[in-house]
């Protein structure tokens, strides 16, 4: 087996030239005269022949071709020889870079080990914290019995029992509301870093996979800016029937000339803005923000589409213009084919990459809800990742409007005909309705978590593998009892140990989780004999 | 399945001079892979083939040009002669390269001009015979004489 391309060249380049050193070496050089003398026919070369000699015929020679070939087959040798020496001194030192390299990968594979180990360890320390917190409240309970006070009934005042309904053991003076300004749809988790205020950047660079939830996030800006004040255009070649409500929708049914001209039309009044800047002492000027979906499409459609990118991210802010892109990629030629910007839109964009993930059961790209938030100026390499999640109700969630009406959520966002994909099932991250995640630090009395209903949500989005593993800290349910009662449904369902384990720890077997394999299969039995 | 990690093959990572590092990869790596005997054996035989070629393009190329003929033969000996006497005296790489240049270009200069050596045998003929005979006969009478003096009967 050929170990790289040069062997194939100068094994044919030698054989070639062994070709042609046989067809130089076998060929006569001169001319040889056929002639008769006596009653003998010989040929000999001209100036062999004998003065007395009758001429018969001539063999031509072949000299000329001789020498050429020679010629040449003396420079494929050179060439051979020259390759061959080169390759002979390369190759010690490729074999090195290759052994480096073996080391390296392996070395990057034990860190990654050692890395996995600590996570877990992590894990499995927090897990016994929750065994500890979980003894406390046993000693609170017999505590509470010393007293002659049943901590059973006080406990189940708090859950839904017989015919009870959500409405009616729930106090709509202890449902935590939102912030004013926090009506998005995808907002940052508390505890991981923020999403910046959108409206304070002029251009805004929204990118991700397919299935991510990019044009929902940009509706839901859009909502906000609209309830704002400002003027909305959404530049969208494959707009649906009735989609960016209430937006003026141009370029549908992708008519890209008609961008064209909405682009052009753009930068006039970028003009316009600031002839009235130069000309007035404070103009003031209604916020106006172009919206442009499918960004990634217009580079070969739209001629204007590189000046424009351009324009908004140098010309705009003192304007009030502003412009959200929503792009697959935050590659130049996938933002209008914008050749030699790549410094000013590191510089100027903020940019928001969502994150998407497949769906193991129905195989379809839908959103992680984290996103990768870059400020302008900010290297690549800062990013922050913000947990998001989502507020609006899915389009079914007919009982939750009544205690979401008092949001700040724009009225129309429960009628829009899109949804994020994971809305309908189980709605888990808001199972009581409008303020659940915001009052996650009181969950131990919380109404949602008791519900029979609310278990088996989470047992459809465990089943589904869209929820980490029921014992890691990343579990939405912070409870420990309804922790083990969810555990135990998920063990009813007999999907076999391993598939149980890996559904309640997140351990697989074999390799270096062993240990963690048999600790996990311990404790499934321990669950399994009815101990908690 | 995984085997268990042993981490101590990476010690030698850990050590404080780079050299130490790169010395303990070179000597684990003495002898010789398949693909690097190719490449010697490939570039010895184009450095045969190419004396060979020097000599066969020259040695026709003067076949063409009557002129050069005297030339040739005065210097082609004398290089020859030069360059068998270096590779007597020479050591190492100059020695095999010089035997390597004779051998390869006495080889084109017979191969490559047969049909001129076949001409040349055909036209001296009885030259050749004449001389062949006279080495026979000298031979043969030195080889007696010698021999006669050596088994001298006591």
């Amino acid at each position: 087996m050929l170990a790289n391309r040069n062997q194939a060249i100068v094994s044919g380049i030698l054989s070639l030239s062994i070709v042609g050193f046989a067809g130089a070496t076998a060929l006569q050089f001169n001319d040889r005269i056929e002639y008769r003398i006596g009653n003998r026919i010989e040929s000999q070369p001209a100036w062999l022949v004998p003065p007395k000699a009758e001429f018969r015929a001539i063999e031509r020679g072949y000299g000329g071709i001789k020498i050429l070939l020679s010629l040449l087959a003396t420079g494929g040798m050179i060439t051979t020889m020259l390759i061959a020496r080169r390759e002979g001194e390369q190759e010690p030192v490729r074999q090195r870079i290759k052994k480096y390299q073996e080391k390296a990968y392996e070395f990057g594979f034990a860190a990654e080990s050692a890395y996995q180990m600590s996570t877990l360890a992590n894990r499995y320390k927090k897990l016994a914290d929750a065994d500890e917190v979980a003894f406390e409240g046993e000693i609170e309970a017999a505590y509470c019995e010393s007293l002659g006070i049943d901590p059973q009934q006080q406990q189940q005042q708090q859950l839904l029992t017989g015919t009870a309904t959500l409405e009616s053991i729930s106090n709509p003076g202890d449902k935590v509301q939102p912030s004013a300004a926090q009506s998005a749809a995808l907002e940052p988790k508390e505890e991981s870093a923020k999403l910046p205020k959108l409206t304070n950047y002029p251009a805004i660079l929204i990118h991700g996979p397919q299935g991510s939830g990019k044009s929902f996030l940009a509706e839901e800006e859009i909502a906000q800016r609209k309830a704002a004040g400002h003027k909305v255009t959404a530049l969208d070649p494959h707009a649906g029937f009735n989609s960016w409500r209430d937006c003026e929708v141009i370029g549908a049914g992708m008519d890209y000339p008609a961008i064209d001209a909405e682009l052009a039309e753009f930068a006039a009044e970028v003009k316009r803005r600031y002839e009235r800047i130069r000309n007035e002492p404070n103009p003031t000027f209604q916020p106006w923000t172009f919206v442009c979906d499918e960004f990634t499409n217009w580079a070969s459609r739209c001629k204007t589409s590189g000046d424009f990118f351009q324009a908004a991210l140098s010309d705009i802010r003192k304007a009030k213009m502003y412009v959200i892109f929503v792009s697959h990629a935050r590659t130049l030629a996938g933002l209008g084919d914008a050749k030699g910007m790549a410094a000013t839109r590191d510089a100027a964009l903020l940019e928001i990459e969502l994150l998407g993930k497949i769906d193991p059961v129905t195989t379809e790209a839908v959103p992680r809800f984290e996103a990768l938030v870059k400020l302008p100026g900010q290297p690549l390499s800062d990013r922050k990742l913000v947990k998001l999640v989502r507020k609006s109700e899915p389009k079914n969630a007919t009982t939750n409007e009544a205690s979401d009406a008092k949001t700040d959520i724009p009225s129309n966002s429960s009628e829009k005909d899109y949804t994020l994909p994971e809305q309908d099932s189980g709605n888990l991250l808001n199972p009581c309705g409008t303020g659940a995640e915001a009052s996650e630090g009181a969950e131990g009395a919380d109404c949602a978590e008791g519900s029979d209903s609310l278990l088996n949500g989470f047992l459809s989005e465990i089943l589904a593998d869209s929820l980490p593993p029921l014992f890691s800290n990343d579990f939405p349910l912070k409870s420990h009892e309804r922790r083990v009662q969810l555990a135990k449904l998920v063990i009813a369902q007999n999907l076999g140990k391993q598939r149980t384990i890996w559904l309640l720890w997140g351990v697989r077997d074999g390799g270096r989780n062993h240990k963690q394999y048999a600790d996990a299969r311990a404790m499934l039995e321990r669950l399994i004999n009815g101990e908690e | 399945m995984y085997s268990e990690f042993d981490a101590s093959e990476f010690d030698y990572l850990n050590s404080a001079i780079p050299q130490q590092f790169e010395q303990q990869n070179q000597t684990q790596t003495p002898e010789l892979t398949n693909i690097e005997r190719f490449w010697n054996l490939t570039g010895n035989w184009g450095e045969f083939g190419s004396y060979f070629g020097a000599g066969l393009s020259a040695s026709l190329i003067v076949r063409a040009i009557p002129a050069m003929i005297p030339a040739a033969v005065i210097l082609i000996p004398a290089a020859s002669l030069g360059l068998a006497l270096y590779s007597l005296s020479a050591e190492g790489s100059g020695k095999v390269r010089s035997q390597l240049i004779l051998l390869a270009v006495g080889t084109a200069l017979l191969a490559g001009n047969w049909d001129a050596w076949q001409a040349w045998i055909i036209a001296n003929s009885q030259l050749l015979i004449l001389s062949f005979a006279l080495i026979v006969i000298t031979v043969a009478f030195v080889a007696t004489q010698v021999w006669s003096k050596l088994n001298v009967s006591e």
